[in-house]
């Protein structure tokens, strides 16, 4: 049984790695674009807007890598489930207010405006994936082994 | 073996803030040398013009915003194409008496139209639905520079000003 629940495990630590890996291009080589996209959430002061757009495609990128290939996977975990709920509040409150906006998930064309329940949904799908490995992955595969870790 | 839930929360918070550290230190690396860099504190922050046009964030030199009383008179001179950027849905719902659709979404399937209907010289205006959307601007910058349409102008507004304006619209599909 837990032999299949790891395996179960490692199916999804590679699959929401890639997702997050996936979803980053974009916004890595349109920061401009992506920028607009969380200036239209109006939920950051617009100060902080641009770092944002500099540096989360980068952070969602390495945290996707680092899960696939089971490096500090710990921490790539924490991190996409901290972005998971983080982008499920921030879909929900632009719910709450009836804005349909494009959401800037896996890609920052313009008008690409999808169905914010839809994205929600979605989300939490993966949230569900992220909460599975963190209970059932076994480390296998992962670089994780072969790093000496203090045991604290 | 080890599962991540056995780790201790202060381990996963220290991987965590190694990985944010990369994250931000390549981000900024890269915004540094990219040739799409962008400013490390955006002006997000509306700015009037004389005009009393707020310049959206998105507008580059190149643009041509007109005013709903420019684009009014173009389009009682008569010769001017009004084309909607904006849903096939939001078109039917209504839209400009006379105006072309060409959604910024689905482009490739209504192009051909319009290279059929519009000459080159023509004088376009696109609009899509208000003040916060950018697909006519978008649509806009494609037909001047993919298609060598000469004379283009984006409504500033959109379909809202050219309600508030109480000027004619139309509901349903006249094409196809």
């Amino acid at each position: 049984m837990n032999r299949y629940l790891s395996i179960f495990a490692l199916i999804f630590r590679i699959a929401l790695g890639i997702t997050f890996i996936y979803a980053s291009f974009d916004k890595i080589s349109h920061p401009a674009e992506f920028a607009k996209i969380i200036h239209n959430y109006r939920i950051l002061p617009g100060y902080l807007i641009n770092i944002f757009a500099i540096a989360l495609p980068w952070i969602e990128l390495i945290s996707g890598l680092f899960l696939v290939v089971g490096f500090l996977r710990g921490g790539a975990l924490s991190i996409i489930i901290s972005l998971l709920i983080v982008f499920m509040i921030a879909i929900g409150i632009n719910i709450i207010r009836g804005v349909n906006l494009s959401c800037g998930c896996f890609t920052v064309s313009e008008m690409a405006k999808s169905n914010s329940w839809s994205t929600f949904i979605r989300d939490t799908w993966l949230f569900a994936m992220a909460l599975f490995i963190y209970f059932f992955d076994s480390s296998a595969l992962a670089l994780d082994r072969f790093i000496k870790e203090k045991t604290d | 073996m080890r599962r991540i839930r056995d780790y201790h929360p202060k381990h996963l918070l220290r991987q965590s803030l190694a990985i944010i550290a990369i994250g931000i230190v390549v981000g900024v690396f890269v915004n540094l040398i990219s040739p799409k860099s962008i400013a490390w504190v955006g002006v997000w922050k509306v700015a009037y013009d004389s005009t009393g046009m707020v310049k959206p964030d998105y507008f580059e030199e190149q643009d041509t915003l007109i005013m709903i009383d420019e684009a009014i008179a173009m389009y009682q001179s008569n010769n001017t194409v009004f084309i909607d950027a904006r849903f096939p849905e939001d078109y039917e719902m209504g839209h400009i008496k006379g105006a072309l659709l060409l959604p910024f979404e689905e482009y490739d399937d209504y192009i051909d139209e319009i290279r059929s209907e519009v000459p080159k010289d023509a004088p376009i205006v696109t609009y899509c639905s208000e003040e916060d959307c950018d697909a006519s601007l978008y649509l806009a910058r494609i037909l001047r520079e993919d298609e060598g349409y000469k004379e283009i102008y984006t409504l500033y507004g959109g379909y809202e000003k050219w309600l508030e304006a109480q000027m004619p619209i139309e509901k349903g599909y006249p094409q196809r």
